[in-house]
């Protein structure tokens, strides 16, 4: 294959949904309305199939299994043959003195299984939207958002150094921003968006200051350089304390962008957009994107395990509250996003397992990108099934006001089980795989590198939070499909509004028209016994993605997981130094099947029919529940330390601003019509007065000119 | 400083009558209390003396005394016309000047500019002023002729004005050539030759020619001298274009001011 | 010292000063363009001695111009001011301040607000009644024309 098709093809993965984003967004409400999202779809599934392309080209090509008894040699001495993938070269941008930045793509290892996941599930949620969506006012609005988030983080991922890296961090930022709030007449939608958009920009102000500090430290900021003059320079004096401040700077970022404590609050809230959205950005791709940064930047972290030991802890910290927080919420998508920020604490935790010592780095970061791998599509899937939940309960997502959905949305609670099932890591699904390598890392740290009791903490606490995943996932899932069944009365209102238009069709007539997924706030509705044979499943369109999903989460973590196939992929990354293999601990093993089980059981046991058990373990943690359904109070708190100061300091501006330099303003402002009541009198209308000043100037004239009058 | 004081002793002959007569005609000028116009008065007869004394050539013929009596009198009503308080009497001052005025244009061998003068000023425009006063005064002295406008910068005014010209005439004097020129010009009788020679000389007085041969751009034709013939040659040949058009202006001037006046049937006047 | 010429100079300086004086400082219209008058007669004093000085018509002739256009000019004025009397029915040039700025006054106004001096009444001189006495009877007396 050429050199230029080669090229195109890349460029081809982004270019697509670029392409389609600028066409919808600028033709979509002229040309397109109710089919905005064809072009859309037709251009993430030919990214898709080129991701997959390239994945097959880049990653699996000459990936071979590492043996179980050898191990290979430690980073700095072997001559690895470094593999970059191909590079497609766009054009030079920031030509400035000796900085010279490029705005080239390329696609190495990492970046290809990134892609292929971001564009796989891209694809489904895109063809779940389109049904979910169906006859909301700004269909094609929402389509063009989307192709341009996908545009934005396949660049994202594509990127050859920080600033191409960090330009398209913002852009994915901006588009969670526009879909949060896209329903942005509610003014709570609104509200979340900016949240988000907003404490994502802390992380951002951290990380730009990360991005500072290379330029200052390494003079360059393409990957390639910094991070072979990260291994050249690793002896320096002093060096290591700038490489620690520039992971912790880059690990803030991070934390931004993936919800990490203390910057996850505006997770929870973006649930106010979209049900889709959540699905795709807030779940699989664009919280990812932290992930994906720090895992890409392990030549640095390695320099210093004292990061990686912070990233660990940041990692548990979370994993451990946002269990915590997810035990008491009713709201179904509430408990999936706390979900989600629990489940993105265990990649930190990998990730920083790598403390233990520079030859785990390749065993961090591929247990990491697995579970991350994982986790988009049992996510997206639980998501998506909560999408559906919603759309048939007339937009009720509160798990108080419905029960017992099992019979009355029989393919819902199959991909819900599916997707439980891989999140509590039951047995030989995909979840469990990629928490089983976790554990096993974790473990590894107890043994090795300089913070074994941190890790020993750390493996107790992963521990602890797999059981409570396991019980909230499963108590979510009988909530919602177990017990008698209630339907609330806005399913009813909907389903009167379905009835009356014709079943059986593809996406677009299930006349929808006219209204919008907008959430029902909760405790508005009370269950009503009406007749649940009234109430159906969605469109084919919500569908299919859904089986899709489900068969990957059960299938694809045995496929790529034990057989080290994933592994594989990620050793092609070109500067990851060649470690150990993964044996697999039948012991630990053993230990997280019961975890598992033991959390699923106790669910079971509480809600799988109904009983006043959880009142009863409620009564007895009284003010432990508490704590956890306010969320720990930790919005409060950061209103109070954070926005409260802020909105202090900018009233202080704003007397200072209008009492002085207004009134400095306005002083000098007025002082032309001071010197005009001085010189106003002049003009008194009088032509005599006149004539006497000229009359004046003209003596004054005549005696100087003529010099009659010798000055002294 | 001391340059200063120098130069003002050296020209103290134009900046003491100027003094004087800046003096006198603040307080001359109308103001509600005239208590000090008597005042006013004999100081600026004394200006008015120095300025004679200081100023002219103590040249004793009948055409000296003539020019004084002229110009004092001009001088004086002058005065009168501006301050005094009735405007009656502004007006007939003002006519006084312009006779007194007309005698120095005899003086000047100018005789139909002066029968001129004052056939139109004195006889016409002067009596039209009248007319005009008459017709619109209000009962009594009038406020606003009872006190006058910024007498003091007014005065200051008019006088450093005053002051500058006559130190330029004096600056322009002092640079001319054939200065100082002869006491009595050549071709001029003292009193006493006036007296002897009689009314004759006295006859031919007023029509003392200047010798054309002296002046390079004279335009006096040969024996034509200070007659009024050559006046009338030299408006209708020379300034043709002039007359014609100060004709022109008349015109118009009468047709504007039969346009501006009120008319008579729109009201009482 | 001084010849002839500049006595008339400065007697013409004199009577242009006198009158810029009057035009600056008197209130009454019909004063203040009398004194204009009197500016241009002292000019025309000027013309009249270089044209004597120089032996020329020139001055004259100019003078004799100047002539008509104060002429003109004082039949123009003249009928301004009767029909700027007849809108105030004063002679006052300080009413006329429409161009000046709004708001100024101007000082010493309140020297004006005194009455006129009223001159008193003059009395006409009375005829002794002789004839007969007609039926209509002359009453309205008046004090001033």
């Amino acid at each position: 294959m050429s050199d230029a098709m080669h090229a195109l093809s890349i460029w081809l993965i982004p270019g697509g949904p670029l392409a389609a984003a600028v066409i919808v967004g600028l033709f979509g409400k002229s040309l397109f309305r109710g089919g905005a999202h064809r072009p859309v779809i037709a251009a993430l599934v030919v990214s898709c199939l080129l991701s997959l392309w390239q994945l097959g080209t880049v990653a699996v090509g000459s990936g071979s299994k590492p043996t179980e008894n050898g191990s290979p040699v430690a980073g700095e001495a072997a001559a690895q043959p470094v593999r970059t993938g191909p590079i497609a070269y766009g054009f030079e941008w920031i030509p400035v003195g000796s900085l010279n930045i490029r705005a080239d793509v390329q696609i190495d290892a990492l970046s290809a299984v990134m892609l292929a996941m971001v564009t796989f599930v891209s694809t489904l949620v895109a063809v779940y939207a389109s049904g979910y969506m169906h006859g909301d006012p700004g269909y094609p609005r929402f389509f063009a958002e989307l192709a341009l988030f996908v545009f934005s983080m396949c660049m994202l991922v594509m990127a050859r150094n920080f600033v191409v890296l960090f330009v398209f961090w913002e852009a994915v930022g901006l588009c969670s921003y526009l879909l949060i709030g896209f329903w942005f007449e509610r003014p709570i939608a609104a509200a979340a968006a900016v949240k988000a958009f907003v404490m994502n920009r802390i992380g951002d102000a951290a990380l730009l200051i990360g991005l500072y500090l290379i330029w200052t430290t390494f003079g360059s900021l393409d990957f390639s350089d910094v991070f072979r003059d990260a291994k050249v320079h690793s002896y320096s004096p002093g060096f290591s304390m700038h490489v620690l401040l520039i992971c912790l700077c880059i690990f803030t970022g991070a934390c931004g962008k993936s919800a990490q404590f203390p910057l996850h609050l505006w997770l929870p809230d973006a649930m106010e957009g979209p049900t889709p959205v959540s699905a795709l950005i807030h779940a699989a791709t664009m919280v990812t994107a932290g992930v994906y940064l720090v895992a890409r930047c392990t030549p640095l972290f390695v320099l210093v395990p004292e990061a990686q030991a912070v990233v660990a802890t940041i990692g548990g910290i979370t994993a451990l509250m946002a269990a915590l927080i997810a035990l008491t919420q009713n709201d179904l998508k509430r408990v999936l996003a706390y979900s989600t920020v629990s489940q993105l604490g265990y990649m930190f935790l990998a990730l920083g397992s790598a403390a233990a010592g520079e030859a785990f780095a390749a065993a961090a970061v591929t247990a990491a990108i697995f579970h991350m791998f994982t986790h988009a599509f049992f996510k997206a899937l639980l998501f998506l099934s909560a999408g559906n939940v919603m759309h048939s309960m007339g937009n009720v997502i509160d798990m108080r006001q419905f029960g017992g959905l099992r019979k009355v949305l029989p393919v819902t609670h199959i991909a819900f089980l599916c997707g439980a099932g891989a999140l509590s890591g039951f047995p030989f699904l995909s979840g469990f795989w990629s928490k089983d390598e976790i554990f096993g890392l974790l473990l590894n740290g107890t043994h090795h590198g300089d913070h074994r009791v941190l890790f020993q903490v750390l493996f107790w606490v992963a521990f602890v939070t797999a059981i409570l995943t396991a019980f909230y996932t499963f108590r979510a899932y009988y909530l919602t499909f177990f017990g008698p069944t209630r339907i609330p009365a806005e399913a009813f209102a909907h389903a009167h509004h379905d009835s009356g238009h014709a079943h059986g069709d593809a996406e677009s007539a299930h006349g929808h028209n006219g209204h919008s997924h907008v959430p029902v706030t909760a405790a508005q509705s009370e269950p009503v016994a009406g007749d649940p044979t009234q109430i159906h499943e969605g469109p084919p369109a919500m569908k299919w993605p859904l089986l899709v999903l489900a068969a990957f989460a059960l299938a694809i973590g045995l496929i790529v997981g034990p057989t080290h196939v994933f592994a594989g992929w990620i050793a092609q990354m070109p500067t990851l130094a060649k470690g150990e293999a993964e044996t697999f601990q039948w012991l630990l093993a053993g230990a997280s099947i019961l975890a598992a089980l033991g959390g699923i059981g106790v669910a079971a046991l509480m809600y799988a029919r109904p009983s006043n058990r959880p009142q009863l373990v409620r009564a007895a943690f009284g003010p432990l529940y508490t704590l956890s359904l306010n969320r720990v109070y930790l919005d409060e708190s950061a209103n109070i330390l954070v926005t409260f100061p802020v909105k202090a300091i900018a009233f202080a501006s704003l007397l200072f601003d209008q009492g002085f330099i207004d009134l400095l303003v306005d002083e000098i402002g007025s002082l032309p019509a001071i010197v005009g009541r001085f010189l106003r009198p002049v003009q008194n209308g009088l032509i005599q007065s006149y004539a006497l000043v000229m009359l004046f100037g003209l003596a004054i004239f005549l005696t100087t000119i003529l010099q009659l009058v010798p000055f002294p | 400083m001391n340059a200063f004081v120098a130069w003002t002793i050296e020209h103290r002959a134009q900046l003491v009558p100027l003094v004087f007569g800046f003096v006198a005609l603040y307080l001359l000028l109308p103001r509600e209390r005239p208590f000090l116009r008597p005042v006013g008065t004999l100081i600026g007869l004394v200006g008015l003396g120095g300025l004679g004394f200081t100023l002219l050539p103590p040249g004793m013929t009948l055409h000296g005394i003539l020019f004084y009596i002229f110009s004092g009198i001009a001088i004086l009503a002058g005065v009168a016309t501006v301050t005094h308080r009735n405007p009656i009497y502004s007006a007939l001052s003002y006519a006084v000047v312009t006779l007194s005025v007309c005698g120095l244009f005899l003086l000047r061998g100018a005789q139909f500019l002066a029968a001129a003068t004052v056939i139109i000023y004195a006889g016409a425009v002067v009596v039209t002023f009248l007319f005009i006063i008459m017709l619109s005064r209000q009962s009594g002295n009038a406020a606003y002729d009872r006190r006058a406008r910024e007498p003091f910068l007014a005065t200051l005014a008019s006088f450093v004005l005053l002051g500058g010209l006559l130190l330029s005439i004096d600056q322009w004097v002092a640079q001319r050539a054939g200065y100082p020129p002869a006491a009595i010009p050549p071709g001029r009788l003292t009193l006493a030759e006036t007296a002897e020679t009689g009314p004759r000389s006295v006859a031919g007085f007023v029509n003392i020619p200047m010798g054309a041969e002296q002046h390079s751009h004279s335009n006096f034709a040969p024996g034509e001298a200070g007659r009024l013939r050559g006046l009338g040659r030299s408006l209708f040949s020379d300034y043709l274009v002039a007359v014609e058009l100060a004709g022109t202006l008349l015109l118009v001037a009468g047709v504007g001011a039969v346009a501006i006046a009120p008319r008579r049937s729109t009201g009482k006047f | 010292m001084a010849s002839e010429l500049t006595n008339y100079l400065i007697v013409g300086a004199v009577l242009f000063t006198l009158g810029a004086l009057g035009f600056l400082t008197r209130r009454n219209l019909i004063v203040a363009v009398l004194s204009a008058e009197m500016m241009l007669l002292g000019v025309t004093l000027n013309l009249v001695a270089f044209s004597y000085e120089h032996a020329t018509y020139e001055g004259q002739v100019f003078a004799a111009v100047v002539l008509t256009v104060a002429a003109c000019e004082a039949g123009l004025a003249l009928a301004l001011l009767s029909a700027l009397y007849r809108l105030r029915k004063t002679l006052d040039m300080s009413v006329w301040r429409d161009l000046g700025e709004p708001g100024v006054d101007l000082p010493a106004e309140k020297a004006d607000s005194a009455p006129a001096h009223p001159t008193p009444a003059q009395p006409y001189p009375r005829l002794t009644p002789a004839g007969r006495v007609p039926e209509t009877v002359w009453t309205e007396t008046r004090t001033h024309v």
